[in-house]
Protein backbone atom coordinates (compact mmCIF):
# COMPACT_ATOMS: atom_id res chain seq x y z
CA UNK A 1 0.00 0.00 0.00
CA UNK A 2 2.66 2.49 0.74
CA UNK A 3 6.07 1.62 0.30
CA UNK A 4 9.17 4.34 1.25
CA UNK A 5 12.14 3.61 -0.52
CA UNK A 6 15.17 5.28 1.04
CA UNK A 7 13.67 8.32 2.44
CA UNK A 8 16.50 10.89 3.58
CA UNK A 9 15.13 14.52 4.41
CA UNK A 10 16.91 17.61 5.80
CA UNK A 11 15.75 21.08 6.71
CA UNK A 12 18.96 23.65 6.09
CA UNK A 13 21.69 22.04 8.06
CA UNK A 14 20.04 19.30 9.82
CA UNK A 15 19.04 15.67 9.15
CA UNK A 16 15.84 14.39 9.70
CA UNK A 17 15.49 11.40 8.40
CA UNK A 18 18.07 8.98 7.48
CA UNK A 19 17.84 6.30 4.82
CA UNK A 20 14.27 4.83 5.62
CA UNK A 21 12.62 1.98 4.32
CA UNK A 22 9.17 0.60 4.96
CA UNK A 23 6.02 -1.08 3.46
CA UNK A 24 2.86 -0.91 4.99
CA UNK A 25 -0.02 -3.21 3.68
CA UNK A 26 -3.72 -3.05 4.19
CA UNK A 27 -4.57 -4.86 7.60
CA UNK A 28 -1.94 -3.03 9.19
CA UNK A 29 -2.29 -0.71 12.23
CA UNK A 30 1.07 0.74 12.56
CA UNK A 31 1.88 2.90 15.64
CA UNK A 32 5.07 5.47 15.43
CA UNK A 33 7.16 5.76 18.12
CA UNK A 34 9.85 7.39 18.92
CA UNK A 35 11.15 10.43 21.64
CA UNK A 36 10.67 13.71 20.67
CA UNK A 37 12.38 15.17 17.54
CA UNK A 38 12.85 12.17 15.57
CA UNK A 39 11.41 13.03 12.60
CA UNK A 40 7.69 11.26 13.11
CA UNK A 41 5.70 14.24 12.21
CA UNK A 42 8.50 15.10 9.59
CA UNK A 43 7.96 11.35 8.11
CA UNK A 44 4.17 11.56 7.82
CA UNK A 45 4.26 14.85 6.30
CA UNK A 46 6.54 13.43 3.32
CA UNK A 47 3.69 11.03 3.06
CA UNK A 48 1.27 13.60 2.88
CA UNK A 49 3.04 15.36 0.49
CA UNK A 50 3.55 18.41 2.93
CA UNK A 51 7.12 18.31 2.95
CA UNK A 52 9.20 17.78 0.19
CA UNK A 53 12.14 15.19 0.19
CA UNK A 54 14.78 15.34 -2.63
CA UNK A 55 16.68 11.78 -1.71
CA UNK A 56 14.51 8.68 -1.79
CA UNK A 57 10.52 7.66 -2.84
CA UNK A 58 7.76 7.37 -1.24
CA UNK A 59 4.98 4.92 -3.34
CA UNK A 60 1.52 4.64 -2.53
CA UNK A 61 -0.36 1.96 -4.44
CA UNK A 62 2.66 1.37 -6.40
CA UNK A 63 3.13 5.32 -7.62
CA UNK A 64 5.73 7.30 -6.76
CA UNK A 65 3.91 10.47 -4.68
CA UNK A 66 6.38 13.66 -6.19
CA UNK A 67 4.42 16.10 -7.61
CA UNK A 68 1.36 14.21 -7.02
CA UNK A 69 -1.91 14.97 -5.65
CA UNK A 70 -4.31 12.75 -6.79
CA UNK A 71 -3.57 10.15 -4.37
CA UNK A 72 -4.52 11.88 -1.66
CA UNK A 73 -8.01 10.53 -2.61
CA UNK A 74 -7.14 7.19 -0.72
CA UNK A 75 -5.66 9.46 2.74
CA UNK A 76 -8.26 10.62 5.73
CA UNK A 77 -5.76 12.67 7.63
CA UNK A 78 -6.05 13.81 11.75
CA UNK A 79 -3.88 16.50 12.48
CA UNK A 80 -2.13 16.89 15.96
CA UNK A 81 -3.93 20.62 16.23
CA UNK A 82 -6.50 21.73 14.33
CA UNK A 83 -6.63 25.34 13.64
CA UNK A 84 -9.65 25.82 11.52
CA UNK A 85 -11.11 29.63 10.19
CA UNK A 86 -13.44 31.33 13.00
CA UNK A 87 -16.32 32.71 10.83
CA UNK A 88 -16.90 29.05 9.13
CA UNK A 89 -19.40 26.95 10.34
CA UNK A 90 -18.95 23.01 10.81
CA UNK A 91 -21.76 22.45 8.54
CA UNK A 92 -19.89 24.68 6.51
CA UNK A 93 -16.25 23.18 7.06
CA UNK A 94 -17.74 19.65 6.00
CA UNK A 95 -19.55 20.99 2.68
CA UNK A 96 -16.08 22.61 1.79
CA UNK A 97 -14.32 19.23 2.47
CA UNK A 98 -16.97 17.21 0.45
CA UNK A 99 -17.16 19.23 -2.65
CA UNK A 100 -13.20 19.20 -2.62
CA UNK A 101 -13.33 15.80 -2.40
CA UNK A 102 -16.50 15.71 -4.81
CA UNK A 103 -15.56 12.46 -6.67
CA UNK A 104 -15.68 10.57 -4.07
CA UNK A 105 -19.27 9.42 -2.67
CA UNK A 106 -18.96 7.35 0.04
CA UNK A 107 -19.47 9.30 3.28
CA UNK A 108 -18.99 7.93 6.16
CA UNK A 109 -20.63 10.50 9.01
CA UNK A 110 -20.64 7.56 11.84
CA UNK A 111 -18.31 9.35 13.93
CA UNK A 112 -20.64 12.42 13.94
CA UNK A 113 -23.31 11.05 15.49
CA UNK A 114 -21.30 9.49 18.33
CA UNK A 115 -19.47 12.01 18.92
CA UNK A 116 -22.86 13.84 19.11
CA UNK A 117 -21.51 16.55 17.04
CA UNK A 118 -24.85 17.34 14.92
CA UNK A 119 -26.18 19.71 17.39
CA UNK A 120 -23.34 21.77 16.85
CA UNK A 121 -23.45 21.62 13.61
CA UNK A 122 -24.60 25.50 13.07
CA UNK A 123 -21.96 26.65 15.43
CA UNK A 124 -18.43 28.70 14.42
CA UNK A 125 -15.47 26.85 14.50
CA UNK A 126 -14.49 29.73 16.73
CA UNK A 127 -17.10 28.87 19.64
CA UNK A 128 -15.80 24.96 19.89
CA UNK A 129 -13.47 24.03 22.60
CA UNK A 130 -10.13 22.56 21.68
CA UNK A 131 -11.72 18.45 21.87
CA UNK A 132 -14.37 19.67 20.22
CA UNK A 133 -12.10 20.82 17.36
CA UNK A 134 -10.47 17.67 17.54
CA UNK A 135 -13.50 15.66 16.81
CA UNK A 136 -14.28 17.58 14.30
CA UNK A 137 -10.71 16.66 13.03
CA UNK A 138 -11.64 12.95 13.49
CA UNK A 139 -14.86 13.15 11.77
CA UNK A 140 -13.22 14.91 8.53
CA UNK A 141 -10.58 11.86 8.65
CA UNK A 142 -13.12 9.43 8.44
CA UNK A 143 -15.78 10.87 6.11
CA UNK A 144 -14.57 9.31 2.90
CA UNK A 145 -13.75 5.87 3.85
CA UNK A 146 -10.31 6.31 2.92
CA UNK A 147 -7.78 3.11 2.36
CA UNK A 148 -5.05 4.89 4.63
CA UNK A 149 -5.78 6.61 7.50
CA UNK A 150 -3.01 8.65 9.28
CA UNK A 151 -3.89 9.80 12.19
CA UNK A 152 -1.16 12.02 14.40
CA UNK A 153 -1.70 11.95 18.02
CA UNK A 154 -5.30 11.01 17.77
CA UNK A 155 -6.60 10.96 21.27
CA UNK A 156 -4.47 13.82 22.93
CA UNK A 157 -7.31 16.47 23.87
CA UNK A 158 -10.02 13.86 23.60
CA UNK A 159 -12.24 13.42 26.86
CA UNK A 160 -12.00 9.46 27.82
CA UNK A 161 -15.23 8.92 26.12
CA UNK A 162 -14.53 10.46 22.59
CA UNK A 163 -11.50 8.68 23.15
CA UNK A 164 -12.72 5.06 23.49
CA UNK A 165 -15.58 5.93 20.36
CA UNK A 166 -12.22 6.95 17.93
CA UNK A 167 -10.54 4.10 19.16
CA UNK A 168 -13.38 1.75 18.26
CA UNK A 169 -13.44 3.09 15.18
CA UNK A 170 -10.03 2.55 14.51
CA UNK A 171 -9.76 -1.07 15.19
CA UNK A 172 -13.07 -1.65 13.48
CA UNK A 173 -11.77 0.08 10.70
CA UNK A 174 -8.28 -1.44 10.41
CA UNK A 175 -9.66 -4.97 9.04
CA UNK A 176 -9.82 -3.53 5.42
CA UNK A 177 -7.51 -0.03 5.96
CA UNK A 178 -3.81 0.58 6.78
CA UNK A 179 -3.57 2.81 9.43
CA UNK A 180 -0.71 5.00 10.54
CA UNK A 181 -0.75 6.55 14.36
CA UNK A 182 1.49 8.29 15.73
CA UNK A 183 0.68 8.73 19.52
CA UNK A 184 2.90 9.04 22.89
CA UNK A 185 0.44 7.24 25.03
CA UNK A 186 1.66 3.33 24.49
CA UNK A 187 -1.76 2.21 25.75
CA UNK A 188 -3.43 3.35 23.32
CA UNK A 189 -0.91 1.58 21.03
CA UNK A 190 -1.25 -1.29 22.86
CA UNK A 191 -4.90 -1.86 22.15
CA UNK A 192 -4.64 -0.20 18.61
CA UNK A 193 -1.54 -1.52 16.94
CA UNK A 194 -0.31 -4.64 15.40
CA UNK A 195 3.19 -3.18 14.31
CA UNK A 196 5.63 -0.92 16.02
CA UNK A 197 7.78 1.36 13.60
CA UNK A 198 10.07 2.67 16.38
CA UNK A 199 12.32 5.95 14.99
CA UNK A 200 15.36 7.34 17.08
CA UNK A 201 17.66 10.41 15.93
CA UNK A 202 15.64 10.10 12.43
CA UNK A 203 16.86 6.16 11.45
CA UNK A 204 14.53 3.82 11.43
CA UNK A 205 15.37 1.63 14.81
CA UNK A 206 12.95 -0.92 13.94
CA UNK A 207 9.71 -1.99 12.31
CA UNK A 208 8.09 -5.18 14.01
CA UNK A 209 5.13 -6.53 14.78
CA UNK A 210 3.88 -6.55 18.16
CA UNK A 211 3.36 -9.35 19.20
CA UNK A 212 6.60 -10.55 18.28
CA UNK A 213 8.19 -7.98 19.96
CA UNK A 214 6.63 -9.15 23.14
CA UNK A 215 7.49 -12.77 22.89
CA UNK A 216 10.94 -11.39 22.37
CA UNK A 217 11.28 -9.18 25.95
CA UNK A 218 8.80 -11.55 27.59
CA UNK A 219 6.91 -8.81 28.83
CA UNK A 220 2.85 -8.57 28.53
CA UNK A 221 3.26 -4.11 28.38
CA UNK A 222 4.37 -2.14 25.34
CA UNK A 223 5.49 0.33 27.38
CA UNK A 224 7.85 -1.53 29.18
CA UNK A 225 8.67 -3.45 26.02
CA UNK A 226 9.58 0.23 24.69
CA UNK A 227 11.75 0.94 28.14
CA UNK A 228 13.01 -2.05 28.24
CA UNK A 229 14.86 -1.41 24.70
CA UNK A 230 14.93 2.45 25.33
CA UNK A 231 17.32 1.46 28.47
CA UNK A 232 19.43 -0.80 26.62
CA UNK A 233 20.30 1.85 24.27
CA UNK A 234 20.97 4.24 26.30
CA UNK A 235 23.49 1.91 28.40
CA UNK A 236 25.17 0.75 25.46
CA UNK A 237 25.40 4.97 24.50
CA UNK A 238 27.13 6.02 27.87
CA UNK A 239 29.13 2.61 27.68
CA UNK B 1 -11.10 26.47 -7.38
CA UNK B 2 -14.32 28.16 -7.34
CA UNK B 3 -15.82 26.04 -4.37
CA UNK B 4 -12.79 26.85 -2.20
CA UNK B 5 -12.59 30.57 -2.86
CA UNK B 6 -16.88 30.77 -1.98
CA UNK B 7 -16.19 29.07 1.60
CA UNK B 8 -13.09 31.15 2.02
CA UNK B 9 -14.79 34.44 1.42
CA UNK B 10 -18.29 32.88 3.38
CA UNK B 11 -15.27 33.09 6.57
CA UNK B 12 -13.39 36.26 5.77
CA UNK B 13 -16.46 38.69 5.16
CA UNK B 14 -17.93 37.91 8.48
CA UNK B 15 -14.50 38.70 10.38
CA UNK B 16 -15.13 41.36 12.43
CA UNK B 17 -11.87 43.66 10.80
CA UNK B 18 -13.52 43.48 7.24
CA UNK B 19 -16.39 45.08 8.67
CA UNK B 20 -14.99 47.58 10.60
CA UNK B 21 -12.29 48.30 7.57
CA UNK B 22 -15.33 49.02 5.74
CA UNK B 23 -17.39 51.36 8.07
CA UNK B 24 -14.15 53.21 8.88
CA UNK B 25 -13.67 53.75 4.53
CA UNK B 26 -17.46 55.02 4.71
CA UNK B 27 -17.43 57.38 7.79
CA UNK B 28 -13.81 58.60 6.77
CA UNK B 29 -15.76 59.34 3.23
CA UNK B 30 -18.65 60.81 4.85
CA UNK B 31 -16.57 63.00 7.04
CA UNK B 32 -14.56 64.24 4.34
CA UNK B 33 -17.26 65.06 2.00
CA UNK B 34 -19.22 66.79 4.06
CA UNK B 35 -16.60 69.20 5.94
CA UNK B 36 -14.96 70.39 2.64
CA UNK B 37 -17.04 72.89 0.47
CA UNK B 38 -16.46 71.97 -2.93
CA UNK B 39 -16.13 68.23 -4.44
CA UNK B 40 -12.57 68.50 -5.86
CA UNK B 41 -11.12 69.37 -2.30
CA UNK B 42 -13.26 66.79 -0.86
CA UNK B 43 -12.11 63.80 -3.58
CA UNK B 44 -8.21 65.01 -3.11
CA UNK B 45 -8.28 64.47 0.77
CA UNK B 46 -10.14 61.13 0.83
CA UNK B 47 -7.84 60.16 -2.15
CA UNK B 48 -4.70 61.43 0.39
CA UNK B 49 -6.37 59.59 3.38
CA UNK B 50 -6.90 56.07 1.32
CA UNK B 51 -3.42 56.19 0.10
CA UNK B 52 -2.17 55.47 3.59
CA UNK B 53 -5.05 53.53 4.75
CA UNK B 54 -4.91 50.93 2.07
CA UNK B 55 -1.63 49.72 2.14
CA UNK B 56 -1.40 49.59 6.09
CA UNK B 57 -4.62 48.16 7.00
CA UNK B 58 -4.13 46.17 3.42
CA UNK B 59 -0.80 44.32 4.77
CA UNK B 60 -1.61 44.27 8.74
CA UNK B 61 -4.90 41.94 7.41
CA UNK B 62 -3.60 40.12 4.87
CA UNK B 63 -0.57 38.89 6.62
CA UNK B 64 -2.20 38.09 10.12
CA UNK B 65 -4.54 36.34 7.90
CA UNK B 66 -2.44 33.64 6.54
CA UNK B 67 -0.19 33.28 9.45
CA UNK B 68 -3.74 32.52 11.24
CA UNK B 69 -4.78 30.26 8.77
CA UNK B 70 -1.33 28.03 8.22
CA UNK B 71 -3.17 25.39 10.23
CA UNK B 72 -5.91 25.14 7.93
CA UNK B 73 -3.71 25.54 4.41
CA UNK B 74 -2.04 22.71 5.87
CA UNK B 75 -5.24 20.56 6.35
CA UNK B 76 -6.75 21.64 2.32
CA UNK B 77 -2.88 20.50 1.05
CA UNK B 78 -3.36 16.97 2.38
CA UNK B 79 -6.85 16.98 0.38
CA UNK B 80 -6.05 15.75 -3.25
CA UNK B 81 -5.71 19.29 -4.61
CA UNK B 82 -3.05 21.14 -6.34
CA UNK B 83 -0.64 23.39 -4.03
CA UNK B 84 -0.98 26.25 -6.49
CA UNK B 85 -5.24 26.10 -6.53
CA UNK B 86 -4.94 26.06 -2.46
CA UNK B 87 -2.54 29.14 -2.60
CA UNK B 88 -4.74 30.81 -5.71
CA UNK B 89 -7.82 30.50 -3.83
CA UNK B 90 -6.77 31.88 -0.38
CA UNK B 91 -4.88 34.88 -2.95
CA UNK B 92 -8.60 35.90 -4.49
CA UNK B 93 -10.45 35.56 -1.50
CA UNK B 94 -8.16 37.71 0.68
CA UNK B 95 -7.64 40.14 -2.13
CA UNK B 96 -11.22 40.28 -3.17
CA UNK B 97 -12.73 40.97 0.37
CA UNK B 98 -10.20 43.87 0.60
CA UNK B 99 -11.58 45.39 -2.66
CA UNK B 100 -14.83 44.53 -1.91
CA UNK B 101 -14.63 46.27 1.81
CA UNK B 102 -12.78 49.27 -0.14
CA UNK B 103 -15.27 49.39 -2.93
CA UNK B 104 -18.56 49.50 -0.70
CA UNK B 105 -17.07 51.79 1.75
CA UNK B 106 -15.42 54.54 -0.24
CA UNK B 107 -18.55 53.71 -3.25
CA UNK B 108 -21.41 54.15 -1.18
CA UNK B 109 -20.23 57.80 0.35
CA UNK B 110 -19.48 58.81 -2.95
CA UNK B 111 -22.95 58.18 -3.90
CA UNK B 112 -24.25 59.67 -0.92
CA UNK B 113 -22.39 62.46 -0.75
CA UNK B 114 -20.49 64.27 -4.27
CA UNK B 115 -22.36 64.14 -7.71
CA UNK B 116 -19.81 60.80 -8.46
CA UNK B 117 -16.88 62.84 -9.78
CA UNK B 118 -13.70 61.36 -9.98
CA UNK B 119 -15.16 58.46 -8.22
CA UNK B 120 -13.87 56.11 -10.91
CA UNK B 121 -9.95 57.04 -10.52
CA UNK B 122 -10.24 57.31 -7.36
CA UNK B 123 -11.75 53.31 -6.93
CA UNK B 124 -9.81 52.31 -9.48
CA UNK B 125 -6.60 52.96 -7.89
CA UNK B 126 -7.90 51.67 -4.60
CA UNK B 127 -8.65 48.53 -5.93
CA UNK B 128 -5.24 48.67 -7.26
CA UNK B 129 -3.50 49.67 -4.16
CA UNK B 130 -5.48 46.54 -2.65
CA UNK B 131 -4.56 44.25 -4.55
CA UNK B 132 -0.41 45.04 -5.16
CA UNK B 133 -0.05 45.35 -1.27
CA UNK B 134 -2.11 41.82 -1.12
CA UNK B 135 0.24 40.21 -3.36
CA UNK B 136 3.00 41.88 -1.44
CA UNK B 137 1.71 40.69 2.12
CA UNK B 138 1.52 37.17 0.46
CA UNK B 139 4.93 37.35 -0.34
CA UNK B 140 5.90 38.10 3.16
CA UNK B 141 3.94 35.61 4.37
CA UNK B 142 5.11 32.78 2.52
CA UNK B 143 9.35 33.72 2.80
CA UNK B 144 8.95 34.09 6.44
CA UNK B 145 7.85 31.50 9.18
CA UNK B 146 7.75 33.37 12.23
CA UNK B 147 4.36 35.93 12.10
CA UNK B 148 6.07 38.53 14.67
CA UNK B 149 8.70 39.01 12.18
CA UNK B 150 6.65 38.93 9.15
CA UNK B 151 4.13 41.45 10.63
CA UNK B 152 6.96 43.49 11.77
CA UNK B 153 8.69 43.47 8.12
CA UNK B 154 5.22 44.24 6.47
CA UNK B 155 4.67 47.38 8.57
CA UNK B 156 8.47 48.73 7.93
CA UNK B 157 7.62 48.09 4.04
CA UNK B 158 4.74 50.22 4.56
CA UNK B 159 6.14 52.88 5.77
CA UNK B 160 9.13 52.74 3.63
CA UNK B 161 6.34 53.10 0.53
CA UNK B 162 4.26 55.66 2.28
CA UNK B 163 7.44 57.73 3.46
CA UNK B 164 10.49 56.89 3.53
CA UNK B 165 10.26 56.46 -0.50
CA UNK B 166 9.41 60.01 -1.09
CA UNK B 167 12.05 61.11 1.63
CA UNK B 168 14.87 59.36 -0.43
CA UNK B 169 14.09 60.72 -3.49
CA UNK B 170 13.72 64.44 -2.18
CA UNK B 171 17.30 63.95 -1.08
CA UNK B 172 18.48 62.76 -4.30
CA UNK B 173 17.02 65.13 -6.06
CA UNK B 174 18.17 67.83 -3.78
CA UNK B 175 21.50 66.11 -3.98
CA UNK B 176 21.39 66.12 -7.50
CA UNK B 177 20.26 69.40 -7.98
CA UNK B 178 23.14 70.80 -10.18
CA UNK B 179 22.29 68.52 -13.16
CA UNK B 180 19.41 67.52 -15.14
CA UNK B 181 17.85 64.54 -13.43
CA UNK B 182 14.09 65.11 -13.87
CA UNK B 183 13.74 61.91 -16.17
CA UNK B 184 15.47 59.60 -13.85
CA UNK B 185 13.58 60.95 -10.70
CA UNK B 186 10.28 60.28 -12.56
CA UNK B 187 11.67 56.62 -13.55
CA UNK B 188 12.34 56.16 -9.50
CA UNK B 189 8.84 56.85 -8.95
CA UNK B 190 7.77 53.65 -10.96
CA UNK B 191 9.48 51.80 -8.41
CA UNK B 192 6.55 53.27 -5.55
CA UNK B 193 3.11 51.81 -6.12
CA UNK B 194 1.50 54.22 -3.92
CA UNK B 195 3.38 56.94 -6.08
CA UNK B 196 2.09 55.57 -9.13
CA UNK B 197 -1.52 56.51 -7.94
CA UNK B 198 -1.02 59.29 -6.48
CA UNK B 199 0.32 60.75 -9.94
CA UNK B 200 -2.50 59.13 -11.56
CA UNK B 201 -5.38 60.97 -9.39
CA UNK B 202 -3.12 64.55 -10.20
CA UNK B 203 -4.07 63.81 -14.11
CA UNK B 204 -7.38 63.17 -13.37
CA UNK B 205 -7.99 66.03 -11.73
CA UNK B 206 -5.22 68.10 -13.31
CA UNK B 207 -4.12 69.72 -10.37
CA UNK B 208 -0.35 69.15 -11.58
CA UNK B 209 -0.03 72.86 -12.34
CA UNK B 210 -0.12 73.08 -8.63
CA UNK B 211 2.57 71.33 -8.03
CA UNK B 212 5.09 73.58 -9.82
CA UNK B 213 8.12 72.14 -11.69
CA UNK B 214 7.84 68.59 -10.68
CA UNK B 215 4.38 68.85 -11.99
CA UNK B 216 4.98 70.35 -14.94
CA UNK B 217 7.92 67.95 -15.96
CA UNK B 218 5.35 65.19 -14.28
CA UNK B 219 3.17 66.08 -16.94
CA UNK B 220 5.45 66.10 -19.79
CA UNK B 221 6.74 62.70 -19.11
CA UNK B 222 4.30 60.64 -18.08
CA UNK B 223 1.31 62.64 -18.98
CA UNK B 224 1.58 61.43 -22.44
CA UNK B 225 -0.79 58.16 -23.54
CA UNK B 226 2.65 55.87 -24.07
CA UNK B 227 3.52 57.65 -20.23
CA UNK B 228 -0.11 56.38 -18.72
CA UNK B 229 0.54 53.30 -20.40
CA UNK B 230 3.38 52.77 -18.25
CA UNK B 231 2.05 53.47 -15.19
CA UNK B 232 -0.53 51.06 -16.15
CA UNK B 233 2.06 48.26 -16.83
CA UNK B 234 4.23 49.21 -13.95
CA UNK B 235 1.37 48.87 -11.38
CA UNK B 236 0.50 45.49 -13.35
CA UNK B 237 4.11 44.63 -12.61
CA UNK B 238 3.87 45.62 -8.77
CA UNK B 239 0.37 43.22 -8.70
CA UNK B 240 1.87 40.01 -10.43
CA UNK B 241 5.74 39.97 -9.14
CA UNK B 242 5.67 39.52 -5.73
CA UNK B 243 2.73 37.19 -6.43
CA UNK B 244 4.37 35.00 -8.76
CA UNK B 245 7.51 34.61 -6.29
CA UNK B 246 5.42 33.74 -3.56
CA UNK B 247 3.74 31.56 -5.83
CA UNK B 248 6.67 29.70 -6.55
CA UNK B 249 7.95 29.67 -2.64
CA UNK B 250 4.46 28.10 -1.74
CA UNK B 251 5.06 25.17 -4.12
CA UNK B 252 8.75 24.20 -2.72
CA UNK B 253 7.73 25.27 0.90
CA UNK B 254 7.35 22.63 3.96
CA UNK B 255 4.59 22.82 5.76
Amino acid sequence: MIEIIDLSKKYRHTQVLHHINLKFETGMVAGLIGPNGTGKTTLIKCILGLTHFLEGAILVQGKSISKQSGYRNLIGYMPQTGNYPENMKVSQLFAMIREIRSNQTTIDDDLLYRFGLENSLNKYMGQLSGGTVQKVSAVLAFMFDPPILILDEPTAGLDPLAAEILKEKISKSAQNKLVIITSHVLNDLDELASHIVFLQEGKLAFFEEITVLKNKYREQKLGKVITQIMGVKEKKQHA
Amino acid sequence: MLKIIKYLLLDILKSKFINVYMLVLFLLGMGLFNITEDTEKGVLAVSNVSLIIIPLIGMIFTVTHIYNSTDFIRLLLTQPVNRSLVFMSQYIATTLSLVYAFTVGIGLSFICFTDGSYAFQILFNGIILSIVFSSLSFLIATQIKEKMKGMGISILICLYFLALYDGLLLIIIQAMSDYPVEKYTIALALLNPVDLCRILIMFSMDISALMGITGAVLQMFLGTVSGKILIYLSLLIWAILPLWIAARKFERKDF
